[in-house]
């Protein structure tokens, strides 16, 4: 197995799609080319163990792992103008030829401007700015209530001198996990010390020089040294089949960019989850090689927050009913249809109920 | 041909499944819900593609080093 295979992206999706390429075997030159200055590293840490201190060397694998695989790692390098017919583009400075094209360059986070001390969450050299404006006499706040926000929350309060958290919704996490469990992350936020302004928006930011308030939409206003703004990403997607493939032959996409077909699902699907940007990439390197085989998994991901470890599976923007078990340090809400079907499953320091809720979804 | 030993993290393991989805002869869930390797130690390659797709991070895989008695 031979021919050029172009990567553009050096995330997850990208950088995995590259080491499954030599497990299965492909010998031919792979490049994959990534915008920022590291190598490839696990983004879920951002917001947990490396803003926590806890972690400085997020890689997803040791530094020498690529150059042993023969797989070209090109860091601060974009792929632009590529030309599908002819199968060619600009790598960097290089007119590259490719027989395959992965495109698996992500998401960007969705960011607002303002004075300096306003900070996103979406890379490492984000995480690493954060971190370094964080000391215990800061006070934070954070727009938006969704997984970023309570990760930075959760990370941060205790060790600096308050934590304001404002979310429209009128509970964290609300669109995806529905009220209740929306109402108990809100109480939890409370009971930890975090002063959650819930039904709110900003409106503003003000200072001179540094960020000195948040302007909310309800009139009040909030002092802050440092902002964390976490509210969802933009990018455009890429449609792509079961296995990956785009229409056009020899273009590929993967991970959080991939507009991925789900047959069980009947839709295209999008998602920002560590685990199908895995289970993508191996699919995409599978069609590579000419093994092509379709990726259907319910989606999976998890966040460690105010003591709670919640895990969630499968995919559900509407369901009829929510069924809770167990108190509220340590619970499961199954999400089912008028039948009774399971759509979507969460985990509170629940672990392994989730392998049997995953299971019962596929079934 | 390299040997590898697995170990898991019963604190990670949620029981999710994707190893014995990809390895089935390296690894099986246990009556409590959590994974367990079937061996310690394995030539199987299968090993490391499982470990790297431990949604948890739970499953270690470490290349064992042929071990040379010196004299």
């Amino acid at each position: 197995m031979t021919g050029t295979v172009l990567i553009a992206g050096a995330g997850l999706a990208g950088s995995r799609t590259a080491e499954t390429l030599r497990s299965l075997g492909h010998d031919g030159r792979i490049v994959v080319a990534g915008d920022e200055p590291h190598p490839p590293y696990e983004r879920p840490a951002l917001s947990k163990e490396l803003l926590g201190g806890a972690r400085d060397d997020p890689w997803l694998r040791p530094p020498r792992f690529w150059e042993k695989h023969g797989i070209e790692l090109l860091l601060d390098t974009s792929v632009r103008d590529v030309d599908r017919a002819r199968r060619t583009a600009l790598v960097g400075s290089e007119q590259m030829q490719w027989d395959s094209l992965v495109v698996a360059t992500g998401v960007r986070a969705r960011r607002i401007s303002g004075p300096p001390g306003i900070h996103h969450l979406r890379t490492l050299d984000d995480a690493l700015a954060l971190r370094n404006d964080l000391d215990e006499r800061s006070r934070v706040v954070i727009v938006g209530a969704g997984f970023i926000g309570g990760e930075v929350a959760s990370t941060v309060v205790g060790s600096v001198a308050s934590v304001t958290v404002v979310e429209p919704q009128s509970a964290p996490l609300e669109r995806i996990l529905g009220p209740e469990i929306g109402g108990l992350l809100a109480a939890r936020h409370r009971a930890y010390g975090i002063d959650l302004r819930l039904n709110v928006g900003v409106e503003g930011f003000a200072g001179d020089g540094q960020i000195e308030q948040v302007r909310l939409t309800d009139g009040d206003t909030i002092s802050a040294d440092v902002v964390v703004v976490g509210i969802g990403t933009t990018g455009e997607a890429v449609e792509v089949d079961a296995c990956g493939r785009t229409a056009t032959p020899g273009v590929y996409a993967c991970g959080d960019v991939a507009a991925w077909w789900r047959p069980s699902l009947e839709r295209h699907l999008r998602t920002e989850h560590w685990t199908s940007a895995a289970g993508q990439a191996r699919a995409v390197a599978s069609s590579i090689v000419g093994a092509p085989s379709p990726y259907d998994e319910p989606g999976f991901f998890w966040s460690d927050q105010l003591g709670l470890r919640l895990q969630h599976v499968g995919h559900a923007e509407t369901w009829h009913a929510v069924v809770l078990e167990g108190n509220e340090d340590a619970f499961t809400a199954r999400y089912v249809d008028r039948e009774g079907h399971l759509l979507a499953a969460l985990a509170a320091n629940s672990a392994t109920a989730i392998g049997s809720f995953r299971r019962e979804l596929v079934a | 041909m390299s040997t590898y030993r697995i170990t898991i993290d019963p604190g990670l393991c949620s029981g999710f499944g994707a190893c014995v989805d990809l390895a089935p002869a390296l690894f099986r869930l246990e009556a409590g819900g959590v994974a367990a390797p079937v061996t310690a130690e394995t030539s199987d390659p299968a090993a490391v593609d499982a470990a790297a797709a431990c949604p948890m991070g739970a499953i270690f895989v470490s290349e064992v080093e042929d071990v040379v008695h010196a004299a």
